[in-house]
């Protein structure tokens, strides 16, 4: 492993089989989490993105889902070893679940437990992870917890039952839940995706304050450009179970080489430019199914600068720069643009 | 706003509606979620008004009053200068096909055991007296206009993408013509790509067609892309009430302000004072006195704790309920 980094996914293969056929999901994903700092994730729904995250936390259904290929490296900080988290024992994996690697997820009312109060499931959370932790210690814990998140009145709020609590706080809860045994990495899917703009900045700016308090990593899920542009320093943008394109923040927003990067981004309107009522360029054409994926390079149905060797030949991952990978024929020396 | 008023589509004033809490199946009236408590707006022929607010301001709500979905408390909704509100349903029957509704859910919004095609032509069998040629030939020309092909008027639901699914339940809107459109978040439950598409069909459609447009969104900017003129609303309330260069480039109210700072905006060197709302939307059951923001805004008075602020022209056609405006 690169000693900057926290986390490297290698080659990652996974294949869903269900009864509809057999999904490619993840088809030689990789990418590295750099320590203490925010690598982004982003691309449209069916991407990946969930599927790799859930691969990091050994979480994927059973038995639907199969790792074909990969490695997923893990640097344990209080022991200095490097493991391959993919070959660790389920009792092994356990200890690190939730210790060091705590995941949230988009609607907090599935990850929570409707009848337990919010308390007992925080207290549950750390005395799973500090056996000799008093009840009381947890019970303190616990509010100390829903403080950190901004949870006004915690010594009241901690009895209260998730219904109880708007999708706001809620989505604190669950931030304190993961953040309550002091995690290294913290895996965020879509974290603020269904809160209002005024929540999602409280949620993105408590995350950006406890990275700078607790030292973690973050690797932070979204389909929104805007959040990550933001938020993250590097960013691996996903389609069709492939990363296509890596770079740290300002080159992917200021400089995209792939065209489904240049298509995502020329698909937003903006509060900084743009007229009224102009038309947006985007992306033309929809997903394909995942069941059917086009021959060569994914994107080529969909790509204004497809030749003919992407419509049957997949792109290779060329680094362009220090940093900045993509895959794309348009990229690689001996090809240049046709037009 | 002084407009000739010929130009106007539709006049909402001074709108209220009132939820009543019951406690038990056969318990009295417990109170009343203010759910809209004092609108009013006008939409001009060809305009698009866009309506935001935090989840729970009363968005949804108004979109249904304007339509006559629900009944109102109090108010006016008067559309070609007839009031809507006041009429026998019998009247405003044949009314009904001029103003029409895009949901924000293109899967639930579609049976799933009717084609495309039956799907399209449900609303012209109900108003019109077309003939099944007639019904075909509008249907071919509906699915043209959303840019799907004739063959998809044999196919299911279920055998589209959601950006296809938004596209025909924007053609079942359109059958009967209406002038006018209440679209309810009709691009927040699409992925990045396909917003883009659906934003510019309705940019392309309202322009030919000359249609007006209720737009209701929670992405400002997807309403400052898309907007004539845009309604802040707050716990029921309208904070400000402007031409989209009145609240995009020079809003007066914090509530605005506030919600514009919050708007993530993909640039990683955008640069702008960020206003952090504390805490969250109050519940409308019990509002705070005084200004209804007073509890979240950062400049609030005592002042503000107290008294109403009304909501004052501070500029021609630009409306601010703010004491400090
Ligand atoms: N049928 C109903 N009975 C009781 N209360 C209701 C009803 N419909 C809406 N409300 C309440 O009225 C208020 C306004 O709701 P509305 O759905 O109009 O908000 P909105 O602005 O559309 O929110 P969102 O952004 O979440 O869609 C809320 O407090 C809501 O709980
Ligand atoms: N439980 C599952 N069964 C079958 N296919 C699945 C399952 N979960 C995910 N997939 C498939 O894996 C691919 C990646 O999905 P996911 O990682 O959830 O996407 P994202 O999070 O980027 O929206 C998709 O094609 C999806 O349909
Ligand atoms: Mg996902
Ligand atoms: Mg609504």
């Amino acid at each position: 492993m690169d000693k900057s980094n926290i986390l490297e996914i290698k080659d990652l293969h996974v294949t869903f089989y269900t009864e509809d056929g057999v999904v490619r999901a993840l088809h030689g994903v990789s990418y590295d989490v750099p320590e203490n700092e925010t690598l982004g994730v982003v691309g449209e729904s069916g991407c990946g993105k969930s599927v790799t995250a859930l691969s990091v936390m050994r979480l994927l259904p059973r038995p639907q889902a199969r790792v074909e290929q990969g490695e997923i490296w893990f640097r344990d900080k209080d022991t200095g070893e490097e493991i391959n988290l993919l070959n660790l024992p389920e009792e092994h994996m356990r200890h690190i679940r939730g210790n060091k690697i705590s995941m949230i997820f988009q609607e907090p009312m599935t990850a929570l437990n409707p009848v337990y109060t919010v308390g007992d499931q925080i207290e549950e959370a750390v005395l799973i992870h500090n056996p000799k932790m008093s009840q009381k210690e947890a019970r303190e814990r616990a509010i100390e917890m829903l403080k950190t998140v901004g949870i006004p009145a915690p010594e009241k709020r901690v009895d209260d039952f998730p219904h109880q609590m708007s999708g706001g706080m809620r989505q604190r809860v669950m931030i304190a839940m993961a953040l309550s045994t002091n995690p290294e990495i913290l895996i965020a899917d879509e974290p603020t995706t269904a809160l209002d703009v005024t929540i999602q900045a409280q949620i993105l700016e408590l995350m950006n304050k406890l990275q700078e308090q607790f030292g973690m990593s973050i690797i932070l899920i979204t389909h929104n450009l805007g959040v990550v542009a933001q938020n993250a320093d590097k960013i691996a943008v996903m389609y069709l179970g492939r990363i296509v394109e890596k770079a740290p923040v300002r080159e992917i927003f200021h400089d995209p080489k792939h065209p489904y990067t240049e298509g995502l981004l020329a698909s937003v309107p903006r509060l900084d430019k743009g007229g009224l009522k102009e038309h947006l360029p985007g992306i033309s054409g929809s997903l394909p199914s995942p069941y059917n994926p086009p021959p060569g390079c994914k994107f080529h149905p969909r790509c204004p600068y497809a030749f003919d060797k992407c419509r049957v030949e997949e792109p290779p991952q060329v680094e362009i720069s220090p940093g900045h990978t993509v895959c794309c024929w348009l990229h690689t020396k001996e090809e240049t643009r046709h037009e | 706003m002084s407009d000739n008023n010929s130009d106007v589509l539709l006049e909402v004033n001074d709108l209220v509606k009132w939820f009543p809490i019951k406690r038990g199946f056969f318990g009295g009236v417990q109170g009343n979620v203010k759910a809209v408590d004092g609108v009013s707006f006008k939409i001009k022929k060809g305009e698009i008004l866009g309506l935001v607010g935090e989840t729970g301001s009363g968005k949804t709500t108004i979109g249904r009053l304007v339509l006559r979905l629900i009944p109102h408390t109090k108010g006016q909704v008067l559309f070609d200068g007839i009031d809507i509100t006041a009429m026998d349903y019998s009247k405003f029957r044949p009314m009904k096909k001029d103003m029409q509704i895009i949901f924000q859910d293109p899967y639930s919004s579609l049976n799933p055991r009717m084609t495309i095609g039956e799907i399209i032509a449900e609303p012209l069998i109900v108003h019109t007296k077309m003939s099944t040629k007639e019904r075909e030939k509008r249907v071919y020309e509906l699915l043209e206009l959303v840019t799907l092909r004739p063959e998809h008027a044999r196919r299911y639901p279920h055998e589209f993408s959601g950006g296809q699914r938004q596209r025909i339940g924007i053609a079942r809107a359109l059958a009967l013509k209406p002038r006018f459109i209440v679209a309810d978040e009709p691009i927040s439950a699409l992925d990045v790509s396909i917003q883009a598409q659906i934003t510019n069909l309705l940019i392309d459609l309202q322009g030919r067609l000359g249609l007006s447009f209720l737009f209701i969104a929670h992405d400002l900017s997807v309403i400052k892309h898309m907007c004539d003129s845009v309604l802040v609303l707050y716990l029921g309330k309208v904070m400000e009430y402007g031409t989209n260069a009145d609240i995009f480039q020079q809003s007066r109210h914090p509530y605005t302000q506030a919600l514009l700072s919050a708007v993530p905006v993909p640039d990683p060197d955008y640069k702008r004072d960020r206003i952090l709302l504390q805490g969250e939307i109050p519940s409308p059951i019990d509002p705070p006195s005084g200004c209804v923001f007073h509890t979240r805004c950062p400049y609030a008075t005592d002042k503000c704790k107290t008294d109403v602020p009304e909501l004052r022209e501070v500029a021609p056609g630009h409306l601010v309920a703010c004491h400090y405006a």
